[in-house]
């Protein structure tokens, strides 16, 4: 999968939790950048994410994520060891 | 150091592992003021030893279980938005993987929910209603009993609140058990208050004042489990029971929708209800989807 497929899945996910559909995700993007990501939101996006791409984050990854780079970065190391 | 700053320190220790959630920390003092913020601290240093600028280890496993509780509880909300229903349908499956699995609960349930009950306002509002509201009203009594002690907390306030009663607290975890007992003891209210690992069916003495909080949604017949509770409450004696409504856990099993689905079970099982109160989690979604807490203050007939 490319960078850019594995991008477009992931912002997929993000459109898909938010109900925004013209959503575009960076690295340094945080809660704070984007309406409604509340704690709640914030889980059904991750196991949105954990549907799509057929991964398990544990409680420390999905409560310490900093900004969506660091997510990305998690999600990239599960994927390279399936 | 002031209390304030205290509780600055734990929301910097928050903040440094889970920021996720972190915030519900940051919110607390905000939400609930100066009084909240005396007794949390007292309640964090009494259980996990005094805050200072390196967290104790014992707080940090705290803080740990508080977050495992937390993830826990939201991705079974998650769950619930989409189905419309909670996770759990087996009794039997929920009391093997929940409250007889000791690293579950002594790593994630208890110590989470202990916390919960002074950051989530559902759970701090109704802790609030009970002091103010439903103690008064009982301070007479001389025996109670809390039925299904979880962490303990009601147990603490009440005897707290009534200093001539003794308390019996009832589970069929010995892990909440412990955790009640060794709560109680650390703030000097163990010599009150016993604990028991008993079915609730086999009988007990008649108690003045019966104490059940968010235990009905755990089971898969709260009706019939409401009539065992009366018959352990003397006539003309009280009850508080409490019920989760459309709030999700691994643990939850029985939906309760609406306070009036409580009042009429409550009512059924031989209970007068004289007080209500709701409390619901913060958010703008729909009642349907939004955790709350109902608890009725009842007479028994």
């Amino acid at each position: 999968m490319s960078d850019a497929a594995f991008i477009e899945r992931v912002q997929n996910v993000f459109r898909q939790t938010f109900d925004q559909a013209d959503l575009v995700i960076y690295d340094a993007m945080q809660a704070k950048d984007v309406e409604g990501w509340d704690s709640l939101n914030h889980i059904t996006l991750i196991v949105g994410i954990e549907g799509e791409f057929n991964v398990r984050f544990t409680t420390r990854e999905v409560m310490g994520f900093q900004n969506v780079g660091g997510m990305l970065d998690c999600l990239k190391s599960k994927l390279a060891v399936q | 150091v002031t209390d304030f700053e205290k509780y600055s320190l734990v929301c910097d220790a928050m903040e440094q592992r889970y920021p996720v959630i972190a915030p519900v920390w940051r919110a607390a003092f905000d939400r609930f003021g100066d009084a909240w913020l005396h007794e949390f601290v007292r309640n964090v240093e009494v259980i996990y030893g005094t805050v200072g600028a390196t967290t104790a280890a014992r707080l940090v496993e705290a803080l740990d279980a508080y977050a495992e509780f937390a993830n826990d509880s939201m991705r079974n909300q998650v769950f619930f938005e989409k189905h419309g229903r909670y996770r759990a349908s087996s009794y039997a499956d929920v009391r093997r993987d929940c409250y007889l699995n000791e690293d579950h609960m002594t790593r994630c349930y208890l110590p989470g929910m202990y916390l919960s009950h002074f950051l989530w306002p559902q759970h701090f509002h109704m802790l609030t209603g009970f002091r103010s509201t439903i103690l008064p009203r009982v301070r007479e009594a001389k025996l109670f009993y809390e039925v299904g002690v979880g962490c303990g907390i009601y147990s603490k306030v009440t005897l707290e609140a009534i200093p001539n009663a003794t308390g019996v607290g009832l589970d069929i975890s010995p892990y909440a058990l412990e955790f009640t007992h060794e709560m109680l003891q650390a703030f000097g209210l163990g010599d009150r208050y016993k604990v028991l690992n008993q079915d609730i069916r086999d009988g007990a003495p008649p108690c003045d004042f019966l104490i059940c909080q968010e235990v009905l949604e755990h089971l898969e017949n709260p009706a019939e489990f409401c009539v065992w509770l009366s018959n352990l409450v003397r006539p003309g004696g009280h009850a508080y029971i409490t019920a989760a409504l459309n709030a999700a856990h691994s643990d939850h099993i029985y939906l309760f929708r609406e306070p009036r689905e409580l009042e009429d079970m409550v009512r059924a099982a031989g209970f007068q209800p004289l007080h209500g109160q709701e409390e619901f989690a913060p958010g703008r979604k729909p009642r349907a989807t939004t955790p709350s807490l109902a608890g009725f203050m009842c007479e028994r007939v």
